[in-house]
């Protein structure tokens, strides 16, 4: 018994926790004097869209050489071995594949834009 | 033992860096094209929050002229590590590459008309050479790219 009650204490504590967190901020909007600055360089949902892809796109043509070039390094320490210029054929495959859905996601930014315009 | 050592020396590779890099900045080791900016090899890229006094902004489309400070460093040094292992992986592809055509002319040599070893050999030599020749494709992917995308 004694147990069960220390419990529900332990329990009311946290509602009124969470009470605190989730609504305290309210009141304290509600007196208006807090206003948070968008950390964000972009102000709409697509400068936003436009900016990752764009990272994605730089980024993916900094790693796809890299990929390339580690395929290009397994296939000349393979010397004919099938199964591991194979693998070597695999990766250059895939990374090709990788590297054209990111260029088509760029394509797909203007894509979108022309349409809504 | 060995484990022990190689976790120790991880440490020390990872932590040094993270220790003594107060200034957040990189050297640039290639030419580097991100938005409208090209930043120069051999400029130092700094965080703009951590920049001693003086350095420059970085221009907002056109070259870089020398040392300057960008909001963009982050990306800017993350793809400048990027194009180092590359430059890196690509060296030692090509050490590796001269090191197999060896081994290859070692294995035709001594082949003495045996027909297993002499397509041995020759497998080292032709799998050595489709294995620079692809190395050195990828030098032109960033090109295409950016002439199919018009980045």
């Amino acid at each position: 018994m004694d147990f069960y009650f220390q419990n529900c204490k332990i329990d009311l504590m946290r509602k009124f926790l969470f009470f605190l967190l989730f609504f305290l901020p309210l009141f304290v909007f509600a007196q208006g004097g807090i206003v948070i600055p968008n950390p964000l360089k972009a102000t709409t949902v697509e400068q936003l869209i436009d900016s990752l892809v764009n990272f994605v796109f730089y980024l993916a043509i900094a790693i796809a050489p890299l990929m390339w070039i580690i395929a290009g390094f397994l296939l000349g320490v393979s010397a004919g071995d099938p199964e591991k210029v194979n693998r070597a054929k695999k990766i250059a495959l895939y990374t090709a594949i990788g590297f054209f859905v990111v260029m088509l996601a760029k394509a797909l930014v203007s894509v979108v834009r022309r349409i809504g315009a | 033992m060995a484990k022990k050592l190689a976790i120790l020396i991880l440490l020390a590779i990872l932590v040094a860096p993270m220790a003594f890099a107060q200034v957040a900045s990189c050297k640039l080791g290639r030419n580097i094209l991100y938005g409208d900016v090209r930043y120069l090899k051999g400029h130092t890229i700094y965080d703009p929050e951590t920049a001693p006094a003086g350095t420059p902004d970085c221009p907002d489309s056109g070259d870089t002229t020398g040392d300057c400070k960008t909001k963009e460093w982050g990306t800017v040094c993350l793809l400048n590590s990027i194009y180092n292992v590359t430059d890196w992986i690509s060296f030692i592809l090509l050490a590796v590459a001269a090191i197999m055509i060896i081994m290859g002319a070692f294995t035709l040599a001594t082949a003495a008309g045996a027909p297993e070893k002499v397509t041995a050999g020759r497998n080292y030599i032709i799998f050595a050479c489709v294995g620079i020749v692809v190395a050195l494709l990828s030098r032109a992917i960033p090109a295409i790219a950016r002439r199919f995308v018009g980045a």
